[in-house]
């Protein structure tokens, strides 16, 4: 039976290879990146951010969107095309047919990634995130710390002079440097003021020193200075109707700087997977429906498992302030059920770990992992669409 | 054991709504034995690729069964043991002819080395050795056809089922099929084979059916139905005139009504491979 399978399946990548777009697509797939990069940049630091963003954007979109039109016309059932009188069990050309179609994926997103790595120029940064994140304020000329969450946001009031404390991991000497992500909720007694609603301080016993901050988007700001032992870093809201909060992997600090290697090969065995698992719903509907039925399934599927779980941390943060600031408020069960699904919804293509390399970042090696369920995914799935196949005739 | 058995089959071919629209088959039971050869006879429409492709799996019954050496079509041992010629050729356009065959090789479980060397062997039989390395696409109706036979034949098995497998062959093709299949009987093979060129048949066919509308009209083996038992035929050479007009009277004499007498035509067949054959020697 393997016999067969990879028969069928070498018989389906020399189609692929002496196709006429073969010839284009091979070279185009390597230089799509570095000429991109080349032209559309002015200056090394332009260049070297999109690179990575061309880079990220092929792989966790258009890669997935291309498997699934591509897994749509990857089943000829029809006589006339030669596959199903092919001497060989029906389930056996499904398994041939989708085996070459991963392959011939593979190696189209591993020649695109290996584009992006000839235009990446600059290391990645390796970050460890905060251990802690604690509250505290002065009162009475007296300082009062609580403790924080370790895995939601805490959260500083300014009106009660409240200040986050983001503990700094072992590991750093000298400079201190690297980026805090907060959520911010507006309390509506008056127009936010400031661009940036915080501050960013360091605290050694009773001395305060204010580093060097830079707004890098609404939400983030990086940051900078020296470092001085056993101290920690404050956060500090600066307008009054801006409550700020934080949680301790959104406080990252940078350890060293690392070729960009091995992050391109775990975000290309991520999206390599995750349009595997396309490719597996596609080609399970494809097994009894035509080619459009099934790659509109596969267009919803990508559709689904991408927008409502990305939606998600925008009503994540409503539910946090909800239960912190109106923990008494009755709300509706079936909303807060549907908001709960829809945020525990796995994405086809997990954002955070593109947004690492987009932000200059390692990607972590939990990246592996992601695409390994992925893939385990599409692998339960093929066999069932092999099965269903069988039942399929070809009366044409 | 029969090597092909069709018993009670019927297949109606019914719309999107699920609606009867054509009865392609109705009732048809036949069976082919090993080292037999068993032709289909029909008009267009009658249900022989039908029938054919039920048998090896393409299509379901609506009733009825096919049983390939015991095997139901479409299982593994069913598909190993037929070889199915459609009737359209259905080849991968990519491939070249040698890589054909050598797919269908390693289909059939020959390493590598067989498959290869078995290739070249078959395509030199079906004398296409020269497009070995030309892709299919290229390839003339009667060259794909051709080739469509020797990937058939490369996996070696008990059963063959065969859809006009001369169609769209040279007179120079068509008897070399004849003859392969002449071969294969001699091997021990049940054959299964349709058209509807009935003189394509007649020197081939152990047996043949008559289906037309999907239903059986009649089967028998050749003998049994062309056998003309009321007139008897003589051929003597040199046709002299003197010693026929003798034999004539003397068949008058003893009360026989002599029907036809005179020097007979031959096929335009038999003419054009006498031709080509002159032609091949000079
Ligand atoms: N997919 C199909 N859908 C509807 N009707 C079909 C289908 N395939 C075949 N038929 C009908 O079934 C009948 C038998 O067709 P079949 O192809 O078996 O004939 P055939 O004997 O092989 O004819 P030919 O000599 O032209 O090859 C025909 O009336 C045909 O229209
Ligand atoms: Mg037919």
């Amino acid at each position: 039976m393997i016999g067969r399978v990879l028969a069928i399946a070498g018989a389906g990548i020399r189609e692929a290879c002496r196709s006429r777009l073969a010839l284009l697509a091979i070279p185009g797939l390597v230089i799509a990146v570095p000429v991109l990069a080349a032209v559309l940049s002015h200056d090394a630091d332009t260049h070297a951010w999109l690179a990575r963003s061309i880079t990220s954007e092929g792989l966790q979109t258009l890669l997935p969107l291309a498997a699934i039109i591509g897994a749509g016309f990857l089943l000829k059932p029809g006589m006339k095309k030669g596959w199903t009188v092919l001497p060989s069990r029906r389930s056996e050309y499904f398994m041939g047919a989708a085996l070459s179609g991963c392959i011939v994926l593979a190696v189209g997103a591993a020649l695109f990634a290996a584009g992006g790595a000839i235009a990446a120029r600059s290391d990645l940064t390796l970050t460890r995130q905060s251990e802690n994140v604690s509250k505290q304020r002065i009162h009475d000329g007296q300082r009062q710390v609580a403790p924080g969450k370790t895995d939601a946001a805490t959260w500083a009031n300014p009106r009660y002079g409240e200040e986050l404390v983001l503990a700094i991991p072992e590991g750093i000497d000298g400079k201190l440097k690297g980026t805090v992500e907060y959520q911010i909720v507006w309390t509506g007694e008056a127009a936010p003021r400031d661009r940036s609603p915080v501050a960013v301080l360091i605290q050694s016993g009773a001395t305060r020193t204010p580093l060097n901050m830079n707004v890098q988007s609404r939400y983030r700001i990086s940051f900078e200075g020296d470092y001085l032992p056993g101290s920690s870093l404050v956060l500090q809201p600066t307008d009054p109707v801006l409550i700020v909060g934080t949680s301790p992997a959104r406080v990252r600090f940078d350890i060293e700087r690392v070729a960009p290697f091995g992050s391109l090969l775990r975000l290309l065995a991520l999206a390599v997977c995750a349009a595997t698992l396309c490719m597996a719903v596609v080609l399970f509907v494809r097994s009894l429906s035509t080619a459009p039925t099934a790659v509109l399934a596969g267009l919803l599927l990508l559709a689904t498992l991408t927008l409502l779980p990305s939606l998600a941390p925008a009503s994540r943060m409503a539910q946090d302030r909800r239960a912190a600031f109106e923990p008494n408020a009755k709300e509706s069960r079936f909303v807060a059920d549907l908001e709960a699904r829809a945020t525990s919804l796995p994405q086809l293509v997990p954002e955070s770990y593109f947004d690492e390399f987009l932000a200059a970042r390692v990607v972590p090696a939990e990246a592996m992992q992601a695409s390994l369920m992925r893939l385990a995914a599409a692998l339960v799935l093929l066999p069932l669409g092999a099965l269903l196949f069988r039942l399929r005739q070809m009366p044409k | 054991m029969p090597a092909v058995e069709i018993s009670n089959l019927s297949k109606t071919f019914r719309d999107f709504f699920g609606r009867r629209r054509v009865k392609a088959l109705d009732g048809l039971s036949l069976s082919v034995e090993p080292g037999e050869v068993f032709g289909l006879l029909g008009p267009n429409g009658s249900g022989k690729s039908t029938t054919f492709k039920i048998a090896v799996g393409l299509l379901r019954p609506s009733d009825g069964s096919v049983t390939i050496q015991g095997a139901k079509p479409g299982t593994l041992s069913a598909r190993k043991a037929t070889g199915f010629l459609p009737e359209d050729s259905t080849l991968l356009p990519f491939l070249t002819a040698h890589e054909t065959l050598k797919l269908h090789g390693a289909l059939a479980g020959l390493s590598r080395k067989q498959a290869s060397d078995k290739a070249h062997e078959l395509l030199e039989r079906m004398d296409l050795q020269h497009a070995a390395k030309r892709r299919v696409k290229g390839f003339s109706k009667g060259m794909q056809r051709r080739l469509g036979i020797a990937s058939v034949l490369i996996a070696d098995p008990d059963v063959f089922i065969l859809d006009e497998p001369t169609s769209g062959l040279d007179p120079l093709g068509a008897v070399s099929v004849k003859e392969l299949i002449a071969e294969l009987r001699g091997k021990g093979k049940a054959i299964l084979i349709s058209s509807h060129l009935l003189g394509e048949l007649e020197n081939v066919c152990d047996r043949v059916a008559f289906l037309n509308k999907g239903k059986l009209l009649t089967q028998g083996t050749l003998e049994e139905l062309l056998r003309e038992h009321e007139v008897h035929q003589l051929r003597i050479s040199p046709p002299d005139a003197e010693s026929i007009q003798a034999l004539e009277a003397l068949a008058r004499e003893r009360g026989l009504q002599v029907l036809s007498s005179g020097a007979p035509m031959r096929t335009l067949e038999a003419f054009y491979l006498s031709v080509l054959g002159d032609k091949d020697q000079s």
